[in-house]
């Protein structure tokens, strides 16, 4: 046969490929041989090939067609991935041009809609793979929900929860309230936004059995009205939030509010007593130093809260209408309430004061006119103790080997110091 | 309780709740655990992914295997860097600096892409990826493809096999042998891009620039000779084994020439060929081969500073000292000389060149090989003709419309035409000076 001049790959690449794949070049079964396998990381079934997949792959296929030819039995097995929140952003745009709204739907009818979208449109970046020449293993081609992953999912999860591993718990999640759904930390989008400060009045309730002592120090701020009542001051953004105060926190170190240690105040308004702790955490520089502790509804105040053994009371409403809980401005929208209750704590006297302030606001990617509500959901978590413990040995005794080895220690310090998984969403 | 008194948990599992099992879970190791495509694949071999997901999802596969398997899930892990532009910056939509990989492989051939690919990749680094690399994993396409048709274009015959053919074959020999091993050991480290510069550089340096040239029959008259058969054999399983060895890192065009460059029968494929095996090499011979290419390079050099045509025999001294005798063919064929005299000193009497590779001395006599007069009218030629060239660009670029409305790279083009030129009339002029 005579070869062209000049070396065309549009001759010899789909030509070649149909040849390997005809004689099931790329297909192994378990011999006498010795095994070579690689696992593909299953990339998004709803993703295109880009250039660190293109990188990677092809790693992959130099690996494995290396050792087949160093007489091997080489099995490259692909697949993709759910990547559950991607795939269902999919499936929900799709429902939506046809007029169909997810919560309308069964958990079921939407899992038809689901499977329906990957085998029409999943799976395009493996077809690409074979544009580079990648010798998978076609025949086992997997999918991280088909049958068999699925059935092992479960079975793990119902293992795991017999070993006692597997536990519930409260975790500050991303909340839309349009939606009514969590959001991914990649949906949240901030921007910068001009906000109001009020400047709150906490007056301290147990003057009667536990009085007032000024320290008299350099830097300290007392706040006293013309009855000659003490409370301290409180900056926030988010005065509609005030119904689930469970403490005031002071930083320890602050001159300014030394004499509010100890004491109890009032929440204004809502009249609760709720107690003033103390906690390095808090800012001294930021509005007065008092910072109002709201577990339900503020990632920081609820580890603050854990800390402190406080209540948590939730306030709101998925719809971030004002829950029964609130006891105040019940099923009245969170927005709404901000204007209201300013009004209110002024005329009663309350509000010391209000500022204009910059901040940034995070919104939901999906509604970009919502709000992201920080909300307490329950979720599942995997204990992680003792899976750090069976984990470390192999890399430390080089039983697994990383290249380059540098990460041996970024694996141990994460391993070390690891935190229980947050298994649901 | 009963089951109708049961809900389903409204909440999805994290993704990684069912990648973290996908080693045990693709072999079905969790629902049936001792059935034989487990007990036979798994551990897998190697994983190839990225940092970012270290703890995502290599820590937690490691963690399911060890539960599940009471084994590790993998014996080793590759991790790769981030692709980024030239300039650093990661590649993201918003900036438009990916390139759509399916193009490439449109523009450069697949193998062009994954070659290029590799030789700028070693773990844990980020590659810097410009679209010149993919040109370069293209040229070699061009490269192999061309040396095969080189090869194939020539007539065999019995007879005797020359010297420098000999050598050339006992040479490269020793230096595959040599760059297997080196591949061996650097795929054992998982330093890929050193093993696949190792091939490259193997078949592009050593194969064609030397092998092929040491070899290649001469043209008398304008007809090329035919060659022994002895060092065609011995081209053809050379140019099988390379095949083999690029075959894992340019599967197509390996194919392509594997299958023609020996009858083949349908169902074979060099994918399932054995690769060559390493076997010892001999050092002495491939550093004294290196010795003989410095030699032939200088002597190009010399050849070029005196403008002496490559087809004019030239002479050539060597003291003794250190110098393989063995490379005389070698140094006689690629630098065109008629006669290396091995000498204990080196008569320099003469008007000649001296020069050292290493510790060893080497002169070429050049007494009565330029004729001044001649020369001197070769140069003078040679500096009208380029300023003949010179005015013509000088015309063009002083031509406002010309500058003001030709594309940038043009008028660029030409600028650069004005300085080659200018520098070329010095250098002959200097030259003309010294003689």
């Amino acid at each position: 046969m005579e070869l062209p001049i000049k070396y065309d790959p549009s001759l010899t690449e789909d030509k070649w490929y149909a040849y390997w794949t005809e004689h099931k070049f790329f297909h192994s079964e378990p011999d006498e041989r010795e095994p070579y396998t690689i696992v593909i990381p299953p990339p998004n079934v709803t993703g295109v090939l880009h250039m660190g997949h293109m990188m990677n792959n092809t790693l992959q296929d130099v690996l494995i067609r290396r050792a087949r030819m160093m007489g091997k039995n080489a099995l490259w097995v692909p697949g993709t991935d759910h990547a559950s929140i991607a795939t269902e952003a999919k499936v929900v745009n799709k429902l939506a041009s046809m007029g169909i709204k997810k919560r309308d739907l069964s958990r079921e009818e939407f899992l038809k809609y689901a499977w329906e979208w990957k085998e029409e449109h999943g799976g395009i970046i493996l077809k690409q793979l074979r544009r580079l020449g990648a010798s998978c293993d076609w025949d086992r081609t997997a999918f991280t929900m088909d049958e068999v992953r699925s059935e092992s999912v479960m079975k793990v999860f119902v293992d795991l929860y017999r070993k006692g591993l597997i536990y519930r718990g409260l975790r500050m999640v991303n909340w839309d309230p349009k939606a009514q759904t969590v959001l991914s930390t990649e949906e949240v989008v901030y921007r910068d936004e001009k906000s109001k400060l009020f400047y709150l009045r906490y007056y301290v309730a147990d003057t009667d059995v536990n009085p007032v002592k000024p320290t008299g120090e350099e830097g300290e701020i007392l706040h006293k009205d013309e009855n000659g009542r003490y409370y301290a001051v409180v900056a926030t953004t988010r005065p509609e939030t005030i119904m689930g105060d469970t403490a005031m926190c002071v930083n320890p170190k602050d001159p300014k509010n030394q004499w509010l240690r100890g004491h109890k105040v009032v929440v204004p308004l809502v009249g609760r007593i709720i107690p003033v702790i103390e906690d390095r955490y808090v800012d001294i520089e930021f509005g007065t130093g008092c910072l109002k502790v709201t577990p339900a509804h503020d990632v920081n105040d609820y580890n603050l809260g854990k800390a402190h053994n406080l209540e948590t009371i939730d306030i709101f409403n998925p719809d971030g209408t004002l829950s029964e809980a609130a006891g105040m401005y019940v099923g009245l929208d969170r927005m709404d309430v901000r204007k209201q209750i300013a009004k209110d704590l002024a005329a009663a006297g309350l509000m010391e004061k209000v500022e204009d302030y910059d901040n940034k606001v995070g919104y939901s990617e999906r509604n970009p006119d919502t709000a992201v509500e920080p909300r307490l959901c329950k979720q599942w978590f995997l204990s992680m103790k003792h899976f750090a413990d069976i984990a470390l040995p192999p890399v430390l005794e080089g039983k697994i080997k990383f290249h380059p080895s540098k990460y041996v220690t970024t694996y141990k310090n994460w391993l070390e110091n690891i935190q229980d998984w947050c298994i649901s969403r | 309780m009963t089951a109708e008194q049961l809900s389903r948990d409204e909440d999805a599992l994290d993704t990684w709740f069912s990648s973290w099992l996908w080693p045990v879970s693709l072999f079905d190791g969790i629902n049936n655990p001792d059935n034989g495509e487990i007990k036979y694949y798994y551990p897998t071999n190697d994983l190839v992914t990225g940092p970012d997901i270290i703890f995502f999802w290599v820590a937690r596969m490691i963690m399911a295997g060890e539960e599940y398997m009471n084994d590790v899930p993998f014996r080793n892990v590759y991790f790769t860097g981030i692709v980024r532009d030239k300039l650093g910056r990661k590649m993201s939509k918003q900036l438009g600096n990916s390139p759509d990989p399916v193009k490439l492989i449109e523009q450069y051939g697949a193998d062009g892409v994954r070659l290029g690919i590799l030789l700028c990749t070693s773990a844990g680094n980020d590659i810097l990826f410009d679209e010149s690399q993919v040109e370069q994993g293209r040229n070699f396409s061009n490269k192999v493809w061309n040396a095969f048709r080189l090869v194939k274009g020539w007539s065999v015959e019995d007879k005797p096999q020359s010297e420098e053919s000999r050598m050339a074959v006992e040479w490269f020999k020793s230096k595959l042998n040599r760059t297997l091993s080196q591949v061996d050991e650097d795929f054992s480290k998982f330093r890929i891009n050193d093993a696949v510069m190792g091939i490259y550089k193997c078949f592009w340096d050593d194969f064609c620039a030397w092998y092929l040239e040491l070899v290649k029959p001469a043209f008398v008259d304008g007809k090329q000779l035919s060659m022994d058969r002895k060092t065609y054999d011995a081209t053809i399983g050379f140019f099988d084994s390379l095949l083999k060895i690029l075959h894992p890192v340019m599967p197509f065009i390996t194919e392509e020439l594997w299958q023609n460059i020996a009858p083949r029968k349908e169902g074979e494929t060099v994918m399932l060929q054995m690769q060559p095996v390493a076997a010892p090499f001999d050092e002495t011979l491939i550093n004294d081969f290196a010795l003989a290419t410095e030699a032939i390079a200088a002597i190009r050099a010399i050849r070029q500073q005196k403008n002496i045509s490559p087809k004019e025999p030239l002479k050539l001294q060597v003291k003794e000292e250190g110098y393989p005798i063995s490379m005389n063919p070698i140094i006689r064929k690629m630098a065109n000389i008629s006669e290396i005299d091995i000498v204990s000193d080196i008569d320099a009497s003469k008007s000649g060149q001296s020069f050292m590779v290493g510790t060893v001395q080497f002169y070429v006599p050049l007494d009565g090989m330029i004729d001044v007069a001649e020369e001197k009218s070769k140069i003078l030629a040679e500096i009208q003709r380029f300023e003949g060239f010179l005015k013509g660009v000088q015309a063009k670029l002083s031509n406002e419309r010309f500058v003001a409305n030709a594309p940038a790279q043009v008028v660029e083009l030409e600028r650069k035409k004005l300085s080659d030129a200018t520098t070329k009339i010095e250098n002959l002029r200097e030259r003309l000076a010294k003689l």
